[in-house]
């Protein structure tokens, strides 16, 4: 991943990984608001590590 | 519980970790990236599973447990983050440490730094504050390792046998075959952190809630202080951020971008850690949020599994003890072992520059010896500042991170600007942590890490790069494309059904 890309990228996601849960869905009382969120985030990322990865080392 | 049946459970797993060590023994070759870096042959598989163990130590089954039954959710965003930050970092560094690792046979990730900014002087320090930061974390594995044992058996079994145990069995594998003995065990370490502490979880569950679903629905009639997101932005972002750059920061963890044996196996690690940190940290949070339920007002919240230990059956407490037991001994034995390694190479080989690798070898045998004396020395002291010291690990080490970002990515990034700025940042860390000081209430990792920023950008843009600068990060570059570590940004079809070439 060049840098610049990493950057916007990390920015992005960090973003999304804090702000979500302050402004929108921190104060609902259930494991369906933060918990799932957090947990759906990370799995997406995950996802997308798979899916950037999966010509690493094939022949150009 | 009875002691017992926790020597006997310590014993056959001890047996079968060993058993494991000695046969990865038979594969081991001569050479020092042999011993500490298991001559850069190992799978994917392995890699990935050396690499979780080694970062996810019994913090997870007790201070993460312990830290979800005091402030709820906040715990599971905190180590998420840290995740997502770890996948991001290994995606975008994982080649490159690779690739620099195998064109110039580095050994140490301060071994990078130093020859990316051709200065002995960048690699020594950065293994001076790696060595400072990482005895007393290491100490604390077995402090914790000694309390668990004593506590689960009511002192039948004394604090100090348990850490010798523990300093025996990680620093036998260590020792005794090096990198590969310490992955082999460590994937079988990882396997079983998982399969136990999943079969907890499920029939706590059970036991206790009915169901995930009755879990669920109890969590939010009972606790819902806890499963609301409640943390301060400060203690969030104070807690978080020095763990965020943890894969590029941390020696035991970096290094083991060296291991894998080709580019599939670097994809597999980052793949297979990255799904084995996803449900271990569910799993941990989840143990937490049932301690909050089953056993509520405790004065020390640390102490919460070692309280669910004692309302399950034995059979189900020696299996969630063997899961920490293993945790704890592999994060010790990788953490030794790459302290060993940088002691080898980026200190004795720095004042001895002709030892040969036989030589390199044995110092770093030796030195695993003399590491762990020390931690046995750490541990049985238990000073309170260790507490304090250990704790400031992650953020003094975060003071390393700009020099790291700036080998793959800052042609202008310099060797003065990297030496002082980790001296700089590491000291002000330090002393802000031991005196505990809190500017408007953000910690000193924060502090720290803003004041490494700026002293390594103003150093490096007043000297001189050194002359490989550009040459290095130009090869970098070039050989991510040929090694199609990439393709998937920029590329377009070619005239060619089934080919593609870079735009």
């Amino acid at each position: 991943m060049k840098g610049s890309h990493f950057t916007i990228l990390l920015v992005v996601i960090t973003a999304v990984d804090v702000l979500v849960p302050y402004l929108w869905i921190g104060d609902i009382a259930s494991l369906g608001a933060s918990f799932l969120f957090w947990c759906a985030l990370t799995l997406a990322v995950i996802v997308f590590a798979v899916a950037a990865t999966r010509n690493w080392g094939r022949p150009v | 519980m009875n002691s017992f049946f926790v020597w006997l459970a310590m014993v056959i797993w001890s047996a079968a970790a060993v058993c494991i060590a000695a046969a990865a023994r038979r594969n081991l070759l001569a050479g020092a990236s042999e011993f500490f870096i298991g001559g850069r042959r190992l799978r994917g598989f392995v890699s990935g599973m050396t690499y979780a163990s080694t970062t996810y130590s019994a913090f997870m089954l007790v201070g993460l447990v312990g830290l979800t039954y005091k402030t709820g959710v906040g715990a599971l965003g905190f180590e998420m983050t840290y995740l997502i930050f770890t996948v991001l970092l290994l995606v975008t560094f994982g080649p490159r440490f690779w690739l620099a690792g195998n064109w110039y046979d580095h050994i140490t990730p301060p071994e990078l730094l130093a020859n990316r900014y051709d200065s002995k002087w960048v690699g020594v320090a950065a293994a001076a504050i790696s060595f400072f930061m990482l005895i007393p974390y290491a100490s604390v594995q077995l402090m914790g390792m000694g309390f668990l044992v004593s506590g689960i058996t009511e002192g039948q079994i004394t604090f100090m046998t348990g850490v010798v145990l523990m300093v025996a069995l990680s620093g036998f594998t260590a020792f005794w075959a090096g990198m590969r003995s310490v992955a082999w065990t460590d994937a079988f370490q990882a396997v079983t952190m998982l399969v136990t502490s999943l079969a907890a979880l499920g029939w706590t569950l059970y036991h206790f809630f009915g169901s995930p679903a009755g879990f669920a629905e109890a969590a939010s009639g009972q606790i819902p202080e806890l499963v609301t997101f409640t943390w301060e932005p400060a203690f969030f972002i104070g807690l978080t951020l020095p763990w965020a750059f943890f894969a590029l920061t941390n020696p035991q963890v970096s290094q083991r971008m060296y291991v894998p044996d080709s580019a599939g196996s670097l994809r597999r690690m980052i793949i297979y850690f990255a799904l084995f940190g996803f449900v271990y940290t569910i799993i941990s949070t989840l143990f937490g949020l049932e301690a909050a339920m089953l056993i509520p007002g405790l004065d020390n919240p640390d102490k919460a599994m070692a309280h669910m230990l004692a309302r399950v059956p034995t059979a189900m407490g020696l299996i969630i003890f063997v899961g920490i037991f293993a945790a704890a001994t592999s994060t010790l034995g990788s953490i030794v072992l790459t302290l060993s390694s940088m002691f080898a190479r980026d200190i004795a080989k720095q004042i001895r520059p002709g030892i040969s690798e036989s030589a390199e070898r044995l110092l770093g045998q030796m030195s695993i010896l003399v590491l762990l004396a020390a931690c046995i020395v750490f541990a049985w002291l238990r000073p309170g500042l260790i507490t304090v010291v250990s704790s400031m690990a992650s953020g003094g080490l975060l003071v390393m991170a700009p020099a790291i970002v700036g080998v793959f990515f800052w042609k202008k990034a310099t060797a003065a600007g990297a030496l002082w700025s980790m001296i700089i940042g590491g000291l002000v860390t330090a002393v802000m942590y031991l005196a505990k000081i809190y500017p408007l209430g953000w910690w000193p990792s924060v502090w720290g890490g803003g004041l490494t920023v700026m002293v390594f950008v103003c150093v490096s843009l007043l000297t001189t790069p050194p002359d490989n600068a550009e040459a290095f990060i130009d090869r970098v570059e070039e050989e991510l494309d040929r090694h199609n570590f990439r393709p998937w940004l920029g590329r377009e079809k070619t005239q060619q059904p089934g080919k593609y070439r870079h735009i």
